[in-house]
């Protein structure tokens, strides 16, 4: 099933493009009672867009078949975008069923507000591709701290980067009082966890 | 619904504890109150800082538009109204709302800090909003599901405060998907941040709590299913940082 992360970065992607322009809002608006499968070949990934007067919502399933399926690998989507409307031929390597006009419409509307396809299967192609993809769209969106599990990442390197972020904000001297008041304490607790754990290794 | 409210012989859980329905609200009011004003310094300490990501992720995925009339739902110190009420503009309309008088003055307080005022507060139960049908383009509850008694109330009376075409996002703990990160997190959870509560604001069980119901609450396909319930369609599940936390988004489709 395609990652939800990959749906809600190509809608957000594609509303940010969409919403710049009324008109390409009212024709989303036109397209309420469409939608289109992608199918991604390789990946087996299924996208589900569906039109609204806000832009559109990409799912990763959908109870009915969509009213256009298109289908190919991710290299033959790149090309999918319109730069010009008489342009009307499909790239090679995608197969169509359904009502092709609706993928038309859709064509000249990603044509229309700018929306390059390309950039944005450019991830997919190539060795390591689904999980280059959703890194590639974390990083975009900014839906990432920074690379390493940060889970792991330990508390007082975690404040350290905290304060250097703060330090830009305009309440930053509060915030960083309680935050030198903090790191006093987490380190106090450090050293008290290290006690526990010599004390509990001695029992041993 | 029929059940009452006042029975005695009805619990809930609290934690881990089962504890009377009528109770359940003022313990939880408690844990909030007593946590209002250190409540972002341990957001932080809590998520490890995460929270600012997971917050960033429903922010893009609900892209408020200019003019879109927003309810931020257990907002408490309003992170989150803060960001959509830059969103949707003069034209627009974000309501912070949330249980507890203390977490609203504590985010009004803030919101003025960062020179957002004249922004309506309501004090407000998520089981039954006060406001009238179809009046939202967009409703969320971040980190605020869990605390709530009855979920499902919870669910419908934010749905129906939806315009049609609305949508719901509910950002909240949920299950990890790996068993490896379900051992840390519980390590993480249950030893350190009690720990963490005690050292830092002085209060080991408003944090034993938080752990505790976060491990209460529906995993993801439990909530997907109650919002499908509520009468929201298009319900879609968003795992971050390993399924820690879910991003659930549905839809008010009926117009
Ligand atoms: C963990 S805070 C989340 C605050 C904020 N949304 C955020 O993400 O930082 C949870 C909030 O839920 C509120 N709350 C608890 N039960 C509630 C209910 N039944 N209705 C509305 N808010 C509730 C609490 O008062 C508290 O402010």
């Amino acid at each position: 099933m395609t990652p939800s992360l990959v749906c809600a970065g190509l809608e957000v992607a594609l509303n940010r493009y969409l919403q710049l322009e009324p008109a390409a809002l009212a024709d989303c608006e036109r397209m309420r009672d469409s939608s289109i499968e992608l199918h991604l070949a390789g990946f087996e990934w299924r996208l589900f867009i569906e039109f609204d007067a806000k832009g559109v919502r990409v799912g990763n399933e959908r109870a009915e078949p969509a009213s256009v399926l298109v289908s190919g690998a991710p290299r033959a989507f790149a090309k999918l975008a319109l730069k010009r409307d008489h342009d009307a031929g499909l790239p090679p390597g995608l197969e169509v069923s359904g009502d092709a006009e609706v993928l038309q419409r859709f064509r000249r509307l990603l044509g229309r507000v700018g929306f390059d396809l390309e950039e944005w299967i450019a991830p997919l192609i190539g060795d390591g591709a689904a999980h280059r993809a959703t890194q590639a769209l974390r990083s975009l969106l900014g839906w990432t701290r920074r690379s390493g599990d940060t889970l792991a990442m330990n508390t007082a390197e975690y404040l350290r980067e905290e304060t250097r972020d703060l330090a830009r904000g305009v309440d930053a001297s509060d915030w960083m009082d309680d935050v030198d008041r903090l790191r006093e304490r987490v380190d106090r607790f450090e050293a008290r966890i290290a006690q526990l754990e010599r004390n509990k290794a001695h029992k041993q | 619904m029929s059940s009452d409210r006042s029975d005695p012989r009805d619990t809930t859980h609290f934690g881990f504890e089962q504890v009377p329905v009528g109770d359940k609200q003022r313990r939880v009011r408690e844990v909030f109150s007593s946590v209002a004003s250190r409540y972002d310094v341990m957001n932080d300490l809590m998520s490890l800082g995460i929270h600012r990501v997971w917050k960033r992720f429903v922010i893009d995925l609900a892209g408020v538009r200019p003019g879109e009339r927003v309810l931020d739902v257990a907002g408490g110190t309003g992170d989150l109204t803060r960001e959509f009420s830059k969103l949707a503009g003069p034209q627009g309309q974000v309501v912070l709302s949330d249980i507890n008088a203390a977490m609203l003055g504590e985010g009004r307080r803030r919101l003025a800090d960062k020179g957002i005022v004249g922004l309506p507060v309501v004090q407000a139960n998520a089981e039954c909003l006060p406001f009238a049908d179809a009046s939202f383009d967009l409703v969320t509850i971040g980190f605020g599901l869990r605390n709530v008694t009855d979920k499902d109330a919870a669910l419908r009376s934010m749905r129906r405060v939806l315009k049609p075409g609305g949508r719901l996002i509910v950002l909240e703990f949920s299950k990890p998907l790996n068993a490896g990160l379900s051992k840390i997190y519980d390590q993480y959870s249950f030893k350190l941040l009690p720990l963490m509560g005690k050292l830092v604001a002085n209060d080991e069980a408003s944090y034993r709590y938080l752990a505790e119901s976060i491990r209460m609450h529906p995993d993801q396909q439990t909530l997907k299913g109650m919002m499908e319930n509520a009468g929201l369609e298009r319900c879609q599940v968003y795992n971050l940082t390993g399924g820690i936390v879910a991003v659930h988004r549905g839809f008010n489709l009926a117009a």
